[in-house]
Order: structure tokens, then sequence, then C-alpha cells
């Protein structure tokens, strides 16, 4: 009985950790929309709209001096400058041709589970190889600091 | 006593300085290399973690659009692939009901066939995987527990019929070659074992672990000589042949479980059972050797 509650605790647990890091990688594109602030240049009329921009698979990450300011959930592909013409998706082809999302070429109706599962293989791919990338950074920046302190001393 | 001053110049001491800095990157790019190549190896670890998640989702799920996933009322995979996996047995199982009458008898022999072959297998299987030390412990079903059990009583006590029966019983070790198998993975072997530091321990290990015995004497009853082979005692201990040469002409002839052994002696009557013993590869034997015996009585009344 106390196994039984403390595995659907568990399960509990993991389905909120789960949305949550949906949420986070904004996998669907309901969060990536939910992302677009009030302030995006563009109307729901014009071609460059936040419901295209969410189905090309960009959400927003700018703030409010650069309120245009997108970026690609798969392959992080940041992109400002928008005009109200563009087309969201042929943007991010143009831009990123290498990105799985564009390779795909499909709306997010269209995805499969498999297709879901690769994205999100992509994504933690993607972001564990640009946390490496900082962090080697990170150590090399520290390093010269510390080396250059201690040694003007000595 | 004075020595030559080495000038403490600026340039000397720039080049310790520089020889400091030349290790210090040295080092910073060595540690930064292997964090990079522990950092790919999680990366990879993550990744095939990934991969093993997909592989483990059915192939009909993974097709599924995620529409379709949330048309299930179950809220975690596990429940939806459940939910597949007996609606694909209510669909096998419609499709059997409407197959004809013959086929579906032939589907469950075939069935209860493979299964019992299947079972009959595992069994063995086990058996083999049990070490032989385990055997009497470990819970064994059908016949071959029975042969396991039959094996293990014979190889308790000595040999039967043997003549150093009695002598055997006081001797500590008694191990019976036809079990070699047995005798070899019950025998602790010492390069298996961590190797000791100290000396006393080592002396430990190689150690006799059997009391001392000549080395003349056999230490096991081996086995009875097959027929054809020779046997021949090194040190004169007394040997049992059942083949042993006699001071007069005889005739030996095997029999389903012995050996008839005929004596120039009269016989007074012969138990019929015995014919139906010999096999008809013997039987041809002794018409062969019945005409050689004629032969030689015939020339032997020709001389005479």
């Amino acid at each position: 009985m106390k196994a039984e509650m403390e595995t659907s605790i568990k399960s509990e647990l993991f389905r909120e950790l789960d949305m949550d890091i949906a949420k986070k990688m904004f996998l669907m594109q309901t969060h990536r929309l939910q992302s677009f602030s009030t302030n995006w240049p563009f109307k729901n009329t014009e071609s460059c709209n936040i419901q295209s921009m969410a189905e090309a698979g960009f959400y927003f990450c700018g703030n409010d001096k650069e309120n245009d300011t997108a970026a690609c959930f798969v392959c992080g592909k940041i992109l400002d400058g928008w005009e109200s013409t563009d087309i969201p998706m042929e943007e991010h082809r143009k831009h990123a041709p290498q990105c799985l999302f564009v390779k795909m070429g499909k709306l997010e109706k269209e995805f499969s589970i498999e297709d879901f599962m690769r994205i999100f293989q992509a994504i933690v791919e993607d972001k564990i190889s640009k946390k490496i990338t900082k962090h080697k950074t990170k150590i090399r920046i520290d390093c010269k600091n510390y080396r250059d302190k201690f040694f003007k001393n000595n | 006593m004075p020595k030559t001053k080495v000038p403490n110049s600026k340039r000397n001491r720039d080049a310790g300085k520089e020889d400091k800095l030349k290790d210090f990157d040295m080092q910073l790019e060595q540690n930064v290399i292997a964090y990079e190549m522990k950092a790919k190896q999680d990366k990879d670890i993550i990744n095939s973690m990934i991969e093993n998640m997909i592989a483990a989702l059915p192939r009909d799920i993974l097709k599924m659009k995620l529409s379709d996933l949330r048309s299930f009322s179950q809220k975690t995979i596990n429940e939806v692939k459940n939910t597949i996996e007996s609606q694909k047995d209510l669909s096998t199982s419609l499709m059997l009901s409407s197959t004809k009458a013959a086929s579906k008898t032939d589907d469950g022999y075939v069935t209860e066939g493979n299964t019992t072959g299947n079972s009959d297998f595992a069994s063995e299987k086990t058996i083999h995987m049990v070490p032989p030390s385990q055997f009497g412990r470990t819970p064994r079903i059908g016949m071959m527990s029975a042969k396991a059990k039959s094996r293990r009583s014979r190889s308790a006590e000595p040999p039967q019929g043997s003549v150093l029966g009695s002598a055997m019983k006081s001797r500590t070790r008694t191990t019976a070659t036809d079990h070699a198998s047995r005798s070899k993975l019950r025998t602790p072997m010492p390069a298996a074992r961590p190797r000791a530091t100290s000396a006393d321990n080592e002396k430990a290990i190689y150690e006799p672990k059997t009391p001392p015995r000549s080395p003349s004497s056999p230490a096991t009853w081996l086995r009875w000589p097959k027929p054809g082979e020779k046997i021949i005692s090194v040190t004169g201990t007394p040997l049992v042949s059942h083949s042993a040469p006699e001071k007069f002409a005889n005739v030996n002839i095997p029999v389903g479980d012995g050996v008839l052994s005929l004596r120039p002696k009269r016989m007074d009557d012969i138990d019929r059972s015995i014919v139906q013993k010999i096999c008809p590869k013997t039987m041809e034997q002794i018409k062969m050797l019945q005409s050689n015996l004629n032969r030689i009585m015939e020339y032997a009344n020709q001389e005479g």
C-alpha cells in the first residue's frame, strides 16, 4: 500500500516536471505562442504574426527595447529585424537550413510522437553542447584572470 | 667560501616567470580537454538514454499523432501501451474465432507443442545453470530433478561391488572420476583468489589442504577396466580384473547383463532365457567361433 502511494506520488511529480520541462523548452506551439508579449510589432493580419511565428518554431526572447527578437526552440537561432511581409518559416529555412524542425517541414498537428521525441532529442543535445561551450569559455576566462592577477604580484 | 655571484637581473626573473606561465597554460589546456571529453561522454549517455526511450515505445504509439494520443483517456504512456496491447489481443482473438474449426485445432496443437517444448528447454537450462554444489538445495521440477538426485546419491557412496569398498570408506577424499565435472567445479581455484600481500598469508594459500599420503598409493578408486584395456599395477597393488586369463580353454560370450563363460566341464542344463539375451551380432560371432572350433576338431580328428 505504501509502495503504491509512493509510486503514484512519484509519477505525479514526474508528470508535473515533464510539463514544466516542455514549457521551458517551448516544445509545444502553445508554449511558444504564450511567450510573445503584447508589444510584438506586427498585427495578426500581417504575414509576420505571432501565430505563424510560433508555427515556424519561434519563441519570443527579446525585451521592451528589442521587441522583435525571436529564437528557434530547436536550433536556437536568434533572429531580429523582422519585416511585416516576412514569412517566418521561409526565414527560418533561409537562416538555419540545418535545423531539424526545418528539415521535417511539418506543422505541429502533423507531428507523430516519434517526431516529437526526435525534436526533444535534438533540443537536449543542442542545449548540452551550448552549455559545454559556455563552460569552456568561462573556465578559460576565469583562469586567464587568475593567471594575470597571480603572476603580476609574483 | 665565496662563490661567483649570479646577478639577480630582471631578465633572469622574467625567464622563471615565463616558464611558470607556460606550465600554467599547458595545465589549463590539458584540463580543458579533459573536461570536454568528460562532457561529451555524458552527452552521449544522455543521448543514448533518449534513444532507448524511443526504442522502448511500440511502433503504434510512435506513429500516432498527438491528437490521437490525447483521445485516450489514460494519463501515462504505460497505460496507453497496455490499452493498445489489450485491443490488439482482442482483435487477434476475434480473428481466431472467425477461422475454420480445423485450423483452430491445428493452432491449438502447435501452441501446445511449442509451450511444452519451451518448458522442457527451460527446465533443462535451469539445471545446466545451477552450479553442482547447489544440487539438492534448489527446488526443481519434473524428471530432470529426479535424475539429479540419483546422480548425487550415486556419487556419495563408493562404487558398487568394489573389492576396495571397505578400504575406501576410511579415506577422507573419495572422488569418482566419472563425476569429474562436479569435483572440478567444487575445487576452489587459487588463481582466482586475490593475491595475499604478506608472506604469512601466502604460505597459508599454498599449504596442502588434504592430509598427507603416500604418493604411490592411489588417491581414489578410479574405475573398472574396459574390455580390451590392459591394466598394469606399478607398485604391486592388487588389481581387479574381470577378464583374468585362465589356464584352460574357455569361451566367454557377452550376454545382455554379463558374460557367459563356458568352461571345459559338462553342462547339465542351460537356462533358455540366456539365449534370448544374446544380441544377433554376438550370435553371428558365436557361429563363426563354432565353425572355427569345428574346423580345429576336424584337423585334430584327421591327425589323430
